[in-house]
C-alpha cells in the first residue's frame, strides 16, 4: 500500500510544475482553484499519478476533493493509501 | 484547381464528419475568408478512415484550392494522419487543425499569415471556442446535441458574418487561467515549414482515441524549442461543432477520457508544465473581429450588439437607472459572494482562511473564477450554481428584451408586456421598469406562472427533462416572493398582473386581449406549445416573440417549430444568444 508522504510529495511536486509556480505555494491544506488548478487539471494530475504509482483510481476523488490534505484522506478511505 | 505555390497549407482531419466537414471548409474558402486570396492558401484535408470518407466533389463549389486525401494507413489517433499531411503541404507556412469539426472566424487564414511574420519563430495560436451553452463534454449532458448546434448555428446568418458565431460559443476551453493566460493547447496552430520539420510533427507515441494529449504536447514542445516566439491572435478563433469526439463530447466519459489521456502524456514526457512566458498578442484584425473580442471580455459590461438591436447610448438619467437596475437584478455588484460560496460547495470542511480572507478578498484569491462569473452572468450560462440573482437570463438576453419593449414603444405597436414562466421576476421587472420611465400609464405587464415550479414532464416529448420541483427545487417562487421583490424596487401597481396556476389551466381563459410583448421561458415542450398556442394570436403584427430556450432546450425548440410549422409561420427566428431566440411577427 501506497505511504501517503509520497503521494503528497509528488501531488505537491507536480502542481508547482504544471502551473510553474514556486513549490513553497503549494501547500496541503490550499485550495487547488486558488492555486489555479480547474477540475479538468485535477483530473488531469489524478492520471498521471495513477500512471506514477501504477494504481487506478476513480476520476471522481480528483473532483471531489478541494487540497492535497483532503484528497490523500479519501486516498486513504478508499484504501488506496495507508 | 491548382497553381503557384500558396503561402499557407492548412491541414484539416476528419473523421465522421459528414455534417460538421462541409461548414468548416466553407468557413476556409475564400467566399468567406477575408483578406486573402483564393491562391494564397491551400487546404489538405487528410480524412483518417471515415466509414464514408468525403469526396473533393462534395466541395466543389467552395473555390478552395483544396485536396481531400484519404489516410492509407488510419488509427484511432489523428497523430500519423497529420504527419502525413505536413509531407503533402506545399506552403512554407502551414497549419494544423487537429480536428476538422472547428469552424473558422473570418480572419483567421489572413491574421494566421500576418502574425506569422511578427517572429521567425512564429508559433501562431488561437483561442478555441464550443459552440452552445459550455464546453460541449458538459452540456451534452443537459441535452445538447448536433440538432441544438444546427438551430444555434441557423440563427445567426454566420455565412454572412462569422464573428456571430461568438454570440453562440460562449466558452474558450484552452484557456489555461484566464483569457490573458497560457493556453492549454491551439486546435488551430500555424508554424514555418522548418519549424515543423525541426519538431518531427506531432508524436505518433500519442496513440490514444482523437490523439489524447498529443496537442498539448505540440504546444509545449513548440515552446520549447530554440528561440521560438508564441504569437496569440485576439479577435479570432475556431469555433467546434458537436460532433461525438473523443474528447470534446465524451460526455459522462469525460473525466476517464482525460485521465487517460494525462495518463499517457505523463508516461511519454512526465509532469507538463504550461510555462506562463511572454506572448505576444497579435491584433485587432478588423473592426468586426474587435468588436466580437470585445464581447468575450467584457464581462459584466453591455456592449452594443447587432441586429439593429443596439440600445441607444443615450445618457441620461432613465438610461442610467435602467442599466443599474440591469446590473441589480442579475446580482452584477454581489458576483464576488457568489464565486465565494461557490469554492465551498463541493468542499467537505469550510478553511478558517476562508472568512477572514476567500470571503473579502475574492478578487485575488480567486480571479480566474470571478472572470468566469462574470463572463458566465454576461451570457446567463447555465450551471449547478444558480445565480443569486431576480433572473438567470443573463445581460445579452436582457439588453435584447429592453430592445425590444422600447421598440414596441417607440413604434406604437398597440399591446401589453407578458412573460410564461417568471421565476423570480426578474426579467418582468425590467419590462414594467421601461415602461414606468417611458412614462406609459396603459399597458401592463402580464406575470403567468404555477409558482409552484414546473410541472413533471407528461408528454412523451418531455420526457427526460424533469425540472420539477424534486429535481430542481430553486425553480420553484411563490407569487408572494416575486410580489415583494416588485414592491422593493417600487415597481408594483395594479397593472402588474399575475396569472397563477399551470399554463394548461391558465392561459386560455386568461384577461389578456392584446400583446406587444410575448417572452416564453417555460422550458417545456409542452409549456411552450400551451403558451403560444394559447396566447399567439393576441400578440399584435410588429409585436415580439421571444423564446428563451430554444438553443438550449430541443423541447421547447420542438414546440416552437412545430407551432410554426402549423401555422405557417415564416418570420425569421433569429438567435439572441446562445439560446435566446425571437422573431418579429409580420
Amino acid at each position: 500500500m501506497l505511504k501517503p508522504k509520497a503521494i503528497e510529495e509528488w501531488t505537491m511536486d507536480f502542481i508547482a510544475t504544471y502551473l510553474d509556480v514556486d513549490p513553497s505555494a503549494v501547500t496541503g491544506d490550499a485550495l487547488f482553484v486558488d492555486m489555479g488548478l480547474d477540475s479538468v487539471d485535477a483530473v488531469g494530475m489524478g492520471g498521471s499519478l495513477e500512471e506514477h504509482f501504477g494504481i487506478e483510481v476513480d476520476a471522481n476523488i480528483f473532483l471531489r476533493n478541494s487540497t492535497i490534505n483532503e484528497m490523500i484522506a479519501d486516498l486513504k478511505s478508499s484504501g488506496i493509501v495507508e | 484547381m491548382s497553381g503557384g505555390c500558396p503561402e499557407l497549407s492548412v491541414i484539416v482531419i476528419s473523421y465522421n464528419m459528414g455534417r460538421e466537414l462541409l461548414r468548416t471548409l466553407y468557413s476556409l474558402s475564400p467566399q468567406y475568408q477575408q483578406g486573402i486570396d483564393a491562391s494564397d492558401y491551400e487546404i489538405i484535408v487528410i480524412d483518417n478512415g471515415s466509414h464514408s470518407p468525403p469526396t473533393l466533389e462534395e466541395f466543389a463549389d467552395l473555390g478552395i484550392n483544396l485536396r481531400v486525401i484519404s489516410f492509407p494507413n488510419p488509427t484511432q489517433s489523428p497523430v500519423r494522419a497529420i504527419n502525413h499531411g505536413l509531407t503533402l503541404a506545399r506552403a512554407p507556412l502551414i497549419g494544423v487543425s487537429i480536428d476538422g469539426a472547428r469552424m473558422a472566424s473570418p480572419g483567421l487564414l489572413d491574421a494566421c499569415r500576418r502574425a506569422a511574420c511578427v517572429d521567425d519563430n512564429a508559433v501562431v495560436t488561437t483561442l478555441s471556442f464550443h459552440i452552445g451553452p459550455g464546453v460541449q463534454w458538459q452540456s451534452m449532458l443537459h441535452g445538447y446535441d448536433a440538432e441544438a448546434e444546427d438551430r444555434l448555428l441557423a440563427g445567426i446568418d454566420w455565412k454572412n458574418n462569422g464573428y456571430r458565431l461568438t454570440d453562440i460559443s460562449p466558452v474558450a476551453e484552452n484557456l489555461a487561467q484566464d483569457t490573458l493566460g497560457p493556453l492549454k493547447e491551439s486546435n488551430f496552430i500555424v508554424m514555418r515549414r522548418g519549424l515543423w520539420n525541426d519538431l518531427g510533427g506531432y508524436d505518433p507515441a500519442f496513440e490514444n482515441p482523437g490523439g489524447g494529449a498529443a496537442n498539448v504536447d505540440l504546444l509545449i514542445r513548440a515552446l520549447q524549442h530554440g528561440e521560438t516566439q508564441q504569437v496569440v491572435l485576439l479577435g479570432e478563433a475556431v469555433f467546434h461543432q458537436f460532433h461525438g469526439g473523443s474528447h470534446t463530447n465524451s460526455g459522462d466519459r469525460a473525466l476517464e477520457v482525460f485521465k487517460r489521456s494525462a495518463g499517457e502524456y505523463y508516461r511519454l514526457r512526465g509532469k507538463p508544465r504550461f510555462r506562463d512566458t511572454d506572448r505576444i498578442y497579435f491584433g485587432p484584425i478588423s473592426k468586426l473581429a474587435t468588436r466580437a473580442y470585445q464581447r468575450q471580455l467584457a464581462v459584466g459590461q453591455t456592449q452594443p450588439r447587432q441586429l439593429g438591436s443596439s440600445l441607444p447610448e443615450e445618457n441620461d438619467g432613465s438610461a442610467r437607472y435602467l442599466s443599474l437596475l440591469k446590473s441589480v437584478l442579475l446580482n452584477e455588484t454581489g458576483l464576488e459572494t457568489e464565486v465565494a460560496l461557490d469554492s465551498l460547495r463541493d468542499t467537505k470542511i469550510v478553511p478558517a482562511s476562508f472568512w477572514t480572507e476567500t470571503l473579502y478578498n475574492v478578487a485575488s484569491r480567486l480571479p480566474a473564477k470571478l472572470d468566469e462569473k462574470r463572463r458566465s452572468r454576461q451570457i446567463g450560462a447555465v450551471s449547478r450554481n444558480r445565480p443569486l440573482a431576480y433572473t438567470m437570463i443573463g445581460r445579452q438576453r436582457l439588453d435584447h428584451l429592453q430592445w425590444c419593449v422600447t421598440t414596441v414603444l417607440a413604434e406604437g405597436i398597440p399591446g401589453d408586456l407578458m412573460e410564461c414562466g417568471v421565476w423570480r421576476g426578474g426579467a418582468c421587472m425590467l419590462m414594467k421598469a421601461i415602461l414606468e420611465v417611458s412614462g406609459d400609464q396603459e399597458r401592463a405587464v402580464w406575470l403567468a406562472d404555477s409558482y409552484e415550479g414546473l410541472p413533471p414532464p407528461s408528454q412523451p416529448k418531455d420526457e427526460g427533462l424533469d425540472l420539477s420541483p424534486t429535481h430542481a427545487p430553486e425553480l420553484a417562487v411563490s407569487q408572494e416572493r416575486v410580489k415583494r421583490a416588485f414592491a422593493d424596487f417600487g415597481l408594483l401597481d395594479e397593472r402588474v398582473r399575475f396569472v397563477p396556476g399551470f399554463f394548461s389551466d391558465t392561459l386560455d381563459t386568461c384577461a389578456v386581449e392584446h400583446l406587444a410583448v410575448l417572452r416564453l421561458d417555460g422550458d417545456l415542450y409542452s409549456s411552450t406549445l400551451t403558451a403560444l398556442s394559447a396566447l399567439y394570436d393576441r400578440v399584435a403584427p410588429g409585436g415580439f416573440v421571444i423564446i428563451d430556450d430554444y438553443g438550449a432546450l430541443s423541447q421547447c425548440a420542438r414546440a416552437v417549430e412545430e407551432f410554426r410549422d402549423l401555422r405557417g409561420i415564416c418570420d425569421p427566428i433569429t438567435m439572441i444568444d446562445w439560446t435566446g431566440a425571437f422573431w418579429r411577427k409580420s
